[in-house]
Parts: C-alpha cells; structure tokens; sequence
C-alpha cells in the first residue's frame, strides 16, 4: 500500500467558519491560537481511495482575509488543493471566497483544484445566497452545502476535492 | 499571342519547373523539420532523462557545455564569478556562518568550562583514564538521541519522510512537518533579514534541539533530546546532500509520485546513523562513567574518612593541650575554644612566674595557632611558692623546698658564699610563706670555718678584777688567737670569704655600771688594737660598742674575746 499527500489551502472571509466546519472530521494536533499568532493551523485528513491507498490531505486552514496578504501568499506554496469555505447567510462572503481562489491561482501560476463550501445551512431562515447563485457556481466549481454544527456535506466536500486533485494530476494542471 | 507564347514557354520550360517545385517542396520541408528542431531536441534531452540514459545528443551537450564553461571561466573568470555568486554565496556565507558559530560554540563551551567543578571533574579523569581532555569533553557533551527526522518538502511543507526513534509515541507528521513549514516561514518573513533563503537554522523546545538541514529540494529536520555534538549540523547537511544526490529531482515531485513505504525517502539506518554515534560515545561512556562513579564514590570515601582522621587528630591534640594546661602550675584555663581546626583561643587567669606554656607547645603542636587571652594572679600552687622564693632570695630553685603545711620553706643544700650571704641578708615576704629555715642551707667548707670561728670565739683574754691589765697567760692565749685568725683568713681566700672581727670586753658583777663600761670598752679596744696588728684586709676589726653597755652577767670573768662574722670579700679591681 502506498500514500500520497496532498496540500489543501483552506481559505475564506473571517468568521465564515472554516476552522469549525473541518474541526469534526480532520486529526487535530495544534491550538487554534496559532491561528491568531502564526496566521495558520495545519491539519491532517487521511482519506482512503479505492484502490486501498491512502491520501493523506494536509490541510492548512489560514486565518480568515479578505485577500492573501505576503504572509497568507506564503502559506499557500505548494498547494495543490483549495477548500474555500462561504458564510450561505452572507452572500459577500462568496465573492470574497471566489476572490482568494483567483488569487491564489494567480500567486501559482495555475488553476488549483477548488471546491466551494456554502457553510451554516442549517440556518435556513438567514440564508442569503440565492439558487441561481448557486446554479451558476456550480457551473464553475463543486459547491456543497454544510453545517459545522452537523458536520453535514464537509465529507463529501473532501472526497470531491480529493477526486478534483486526482483529475488534475493525471491530466495535468490548467493554466491561468 | 499571348496563349501561344505560354505555350511555347510551358514546353520549353517544363521540365525546369517540375525540378523547380521539387526544389520548393525539399525546401518547404527542410524549413518546417528545421523549425522542429527545438521540439526535437527538447523531446530528445527528456527522453534521456526519462529513460535514465544518456543520449548522444546530451553527451554531445554535456562535452560541449563543460569546453565552453571551461573556456569561459579561462577568459572571462570575474563573469562566471559574478554569474554563479548567487547561487554560490548564500552556501559560502551559511558554510563560514557555521563554521564561525561552531568555533564560537566551542571556544564559549572551552572558556566556560575550563575552571568549573564539572571541568575539573573531567580534567581529572582524562588524567586517571590517559585519554585527552578534549576527547573526555566530547564524550560527555555528545549524549543525545535524535528521536524524530522529518524531510520535508520546503515550498509546501508536504512530508517527504519520517522517522521515529523506537519507542517513542507516533504522532501527526504531515501535520507537524506543515506547522514546522509555517512557523519556519512566519520566522523568516518576521525577523529575518537576510532576504528568504534564511530561515530556522536551530531552535531549543525544552529538551529538544531542533537541527535544520536547507537543500535546494528538500529540508532536513531533527528533533534532537539532549545536546547534540558541535558537528552533528554538519552531519545532517552531509545526510540532506546524500539524499538530494541518491533522488536527484524525485525530491520535487516525490509527494506526487507518493511513497511505499511510511518513513517515505528516509530510511532507518539513516536515523541509526545519526544516533549511533551519539550512542556510541555514549556507550563508550558508560563503563567510564560507572568508573567514575565509583571512584567519586571512593573519593568521597576517603575524603570522609580523610575529615575524621583530621576531626580525631585534632581532638587528640585539643585533650593533649587541656591536659598539659590542667597540669600547669600558675595557670588557670577558664575557656579553651578549639572551634577552629589548627586553632585555639585560651582565656584564664596565668602567674607569671608559670612555666610559659608556648614552649611546650611550639615543641609538641608547632603547627597550632594559639591565641593567648590571660590576665596575670599570684598562684599559691607550692611549686609557683617554691620558684617565687628562690627568685626573691637569688637561690637555685633546688636548694628551695615547696612550702609545708604551715607554709615554712627549707633551704637546703650547698650555694656559692655570696648567695648565701644574700640570702640570709635578704627579707622575705611572699604570699604562702610564714617562714624561711635557712639551717641547711650552706657553703662550701662552711662547716670547718664554722668551727675555726667557735674555736676563736671561746678564746678569751683575762684581765686582773677591777683594771685593764691583762692577767696571767694572756700572751699565749692573745698568741693563739692571733694564729687561728689568720688561719681563718687563709682559708676564707678562695672562697671570697672576708672576715668581721669584733672585740667586746666583759666584766664581772661587782663595781658600778660606770666603772664595768669603762672597763669592758677599754678591754675590748685593748684585745682589738692588739688583733689589728695581726689581721690583713680585706678582714676588718670593731670594738662592740653594744658589748660596752650591756649588763653585767653573774657568770662572766673579767676578760675581753673576740666575735668572727664571715662576709663576702670585696672584689678588688
């Protein structure tokens, strides 16, 4: 049996609940105070594919921004993978979160892997991104919708980046 | 006109220009498998690189590459300097940097340990053991274990290896090879000023030192327990290089090739390596160590036993001292203060007429300080009696015996004249003492004068009742007189002995006491003009002019005699 790591960039607007929404199913070994001192908190998440090899995802779950700065623009090198977590009761949030992808896009010179998380979905009644919205995202990149309070769709945002990151492997990298 | 003039000029140049477009096409293709020729080449360098072979056309590269960098570093050296510098500067400056640390780390550790207790510890094994100091302080600095190695792939932080030491916990690799990666980065973008090639280089956590090895492809991380030897940074970079050598550019897609194994590119010997050295030095220490143990064990042994050999030695001679000053007549020892190894502090009460108690201890302690605090009392003790007397007499102390119970003193013995002369003439008053016997005290042949003098002491010169006339056979008996004076004189000359003669006349009972003064003065300076004429000096002769008035006694005779009182001769210049 062989493994294979993988990098993944968790990235999105502040307070859209990246840490929380991935707390339940990652292996975590460091504070969230390093969040707020060093910028960023790296997790792991083994997943196992179907040919019995293991994929061990590295997740480095980067303090919330608007932008990357220099800091956050160093943490993302080397990613091979973009976890982009929205507030669904905050619309701006999507936008900020499509934003960060193009970005670090640009910072890599390539098209990065990504799937969209549409956090807080078990707010119903605040929800503010509309299906339209949604249908056009879709056309664009794997968006699910999930509840850190649930856990309900972060395990299938996993193994649909997981896959994404498998197709990109094999047919090679788009270019920005 | 036109078409047949075509027509002429299509036979006539056919065939040229079938040749022509032949030519056009060879050209055409020439151009186009001309234009390929980068692709081709290209296709062809990674074919060989693939394959792990060497083309012809990479060999002929490789050839020409080497000439042409030799040629230019031949003509144009300062360009190939500044062209390569930086690449090569940062490895210089982290290879001098080293260095330099690794010296200062030495020189610090030599200069600081050279005078401390461990120092002199390892001093003194290197001297017991015969091994050089240095190699002793290396085998005691060098005691660690590197318990986890990460390799880590530097841009992403992604795990390119891992090892763990046996016995140890597992834990979160990826994760802890990420976080490395991010705080190394935080580290390098917040402080550093060196530009980005600089980053972690070693870091202390508690027990650990973490030793970080940069290479070009992969960074080389040890968690190290203990203190790690000076060089063991060095060995690590040796370990990186071996490892960018044995997997080349596997090292930059290694996380997306994966791996088959879970230490990944690093192997377990490579981390036994690292720590057989240490345990090497370690084990090699150990049997040294227990040595030592044991040997701090008999040191400590024999210093104990060492401190109460000292302890008994010195007790011995604080109760040799107590006892010699108990004994010690005229002193008085009130507090005797032996706190002080080698030295005592005495306060009491010291006669000082007392035997010094210094000379017998320069003579049986030289080597103990002793601080006198006494104040001088008059001792009763009869031996201090006995040496106060004979120091107030000027005699021998021999000759002087301790005070009875009734605090008489004897004097005993033989003394030259003049001392006993002095003696009896001098008064004594000293506390203990009621009375002085002089009776057994003499001189020499003190004895005989004694008896010479009684002999001319019982001689006496009659004289008729009632006159001064000398009576019947006074010549012979003034005669005789005469002869044992002067031999008593004779014989008091080697002894410095001089003689006082006095002359007393004697009456009997009848007469008036006028009569019976007159009488007994005129007798005796009758007796005394006559003996003077036989003495010589330095004898003197007096009239006793005390005899003169005493009172007439039933039993005397008329008759004058003489009186002999030995004194020590005068010494004549």
């Amino acid at each position: 049996m062989s493994s294979v790591s993988r990098k993944i960039s968790l990235l999105g607007d502040f307070a859209v609940g990246k840490t929380s929404t991935v707390a339940r199913s990652v292996r975590n070994t460091f504070s969230d105070s390093y969040l707020t001192t060093v910028g960023v908190k790296v997790d792991t998440k083994t997943l196992t594919r179907d040919g019995g090899d293991a994929l061990r995802l590295v997740l480095w779950d980067i303090a919330g921004a608007n932008a990357l700065d220099q800091m956050r623009a160093n943490y993302i090198g080397g990613t091979q993978g973009l976890l982009l977590v929205a507030d669904g009761t905050r619309a701006d949030t999507v936008t900020t979160a499509l934003g960060l992808r193009d970005q670090a896009n640009r910072l890599l010179g390539r098209v990065l892997p990504a799937v969209l998380l549409l956090n807080k979905c078990d707010l119903a009644g605040e929800w503010d991104v509309p299906p339209e919205r949604i249908r056009e995202l879709a056309l664009q990149l794997p968006v699910f919708s999930t509840s850190a309070r649930t856990g309900e769709g972060v395990e299938e945002a996993f193994l649909a980046l997981a896959g994404a990151m498998a197709n990109d492997a094999v047919n090679g990298p788009g270019r920005t | 006109m036109n078409g047949e003039y075509d027509r002429l000029r299509q036979l006539l140049l056919e065939q040229e220009r079938g040749r022509m477009d032949a030519l056009q096409d060879s050209v055409h293709q020439a151009t186009a498998r001309f234009e390929r020729v980068p692709d081709l080449l290209a296709e062809d360098i990674e074919r060989s690189m693939k394959d792990g072979s060497r083309s012809r056309l990479a060999n002929v590269l490789s050839e020409a590459t080497a000439d042409s960098l030799e040629i230019a570093v031949r003509r144009r050296p300062q360009a190939v300097v500044n062209a390569v510098y930086p690449v090569i500067g940062p490895a210089i400056r982290r290879s001098l940097h080293d260095a330099l640390r690794q010296m200062a780390d030495d020189l610090d550790s030599a200069l600081s340990d050279t005078f401390s207790p461990r120092a002199l510890l390892w001093r003194w094994e290197a001297w017991r053991s015969g091994l050089p100091y240095t190699q002793v302080v290396l085998r005691h600095t060098t005691r660690y274990q590197v318990e986890h190695l990460f390799l880590i792939k530097p841009e992403s932080g992604l795990l390119l290896g891992h090892l763990t030491a046996s016995g140890l916990p597992e834990l979160d690799a990826d994760a802890v090879a990420g976080m490395f990666t991010a705080i190394n980065q935080f580290v390098r973008d917040s402080v550093s000023t060196e530009g980005t090639e600089s980053g972690i280089g070693s870091a202390t956590v508690g027990g650990y030192r973490l030793v970080v090895s940069e290479g070009p492809d992969a960074r080389l991380v040890a968690f190290v327990r203990g203190v790690p030897s000076s060089d063991f940074s060095t060995r690590l970079d040796e370990l990186n290089e071996e490892l960018h050598a044995r997997h080349g550019s596997r090292l930059g897609d290694a996380d997306v090739a994966g791996f088959d194994s879970a230490s990944g590119l690093l192997e377990s010997p490579q981390l036994d390596e690292l720590n057989a050295r240490g345990a090497a030095r370690d084990d090699a220490a150990r049997p040294s160590r227990r040595k030592f143990v044991w040997a701090a064990l008999a040191l400590l042994l024999l210093a104990l036993l060492a401190y109460l050999g000292l302890q008994w030695q010195w007790s011995s001679q604080v109760d040799d001292m107590r006892a010699q000053f108990a004994t010690t007549p005229g002193l008085v020892v009130s507090r005797l203060d032996d706190s002080r190894r080698g030295h005592v502090r005495v306060e009491g009460l010291m006669d000082p007429l007392a035997t010094d108690p210094r000379a017998w201890l320069a003579q049986h302690h030289p080597k103990v300080r002793v601080d006198w605090q006494t104040r001088p009392f008059v001792s009763l003790e009869p031996a201090l009696v006995q040496r106060r007397v004979a120091q107030t007499l000027g005699l021998p102390e021999a000759v002087v015996t301790p005070p009875d119970a009734k605090g008489v003193v004897r004097l005993a013995g033989s003394v030259p004249f003049p001392d006993w002369y002095r003696a009896r003439a001098t008064p004594t008053t000293t506390p203990g003492v009621t009375h002085v016997d002089f009776s057994g005290l003499a001189y020499p042949d003190k004895a005989r004068i004694d008896a010479a003098i009684l002999q001319i002491e019982a001689l006496k010169i009659p004289f008729i009742s009632g006159t001064v006339t000398p009576d019947v056979g006074w010549e012979d008996t003034l005669a005789q007189m005469g002869e044992k004076l002067q031999a008593l004189e004779r014989s008091g000359v080697a002894s410095s002995i001089a003689f006082h003669m006095q002359t007393a006349g004697l009456t009997d009972e009848p007469g008036t006491l006028d009569q019976n003064r007159d009488l007994r003065q005129h007798r005796a300076e009758w007796l005394g003009s006559r003996l003077a004429a036989k003495l010589h000096p330095p004898s003197t002769i007096a009239v006793n002019q005390d005899a003169a008035f005493a009172l007439p006694q039933s039993n005397r005779v008329p008759s004058a005699a003489v009186s002999v009182a030995p004194y020590p001769a005068p010494v004549t210049p």
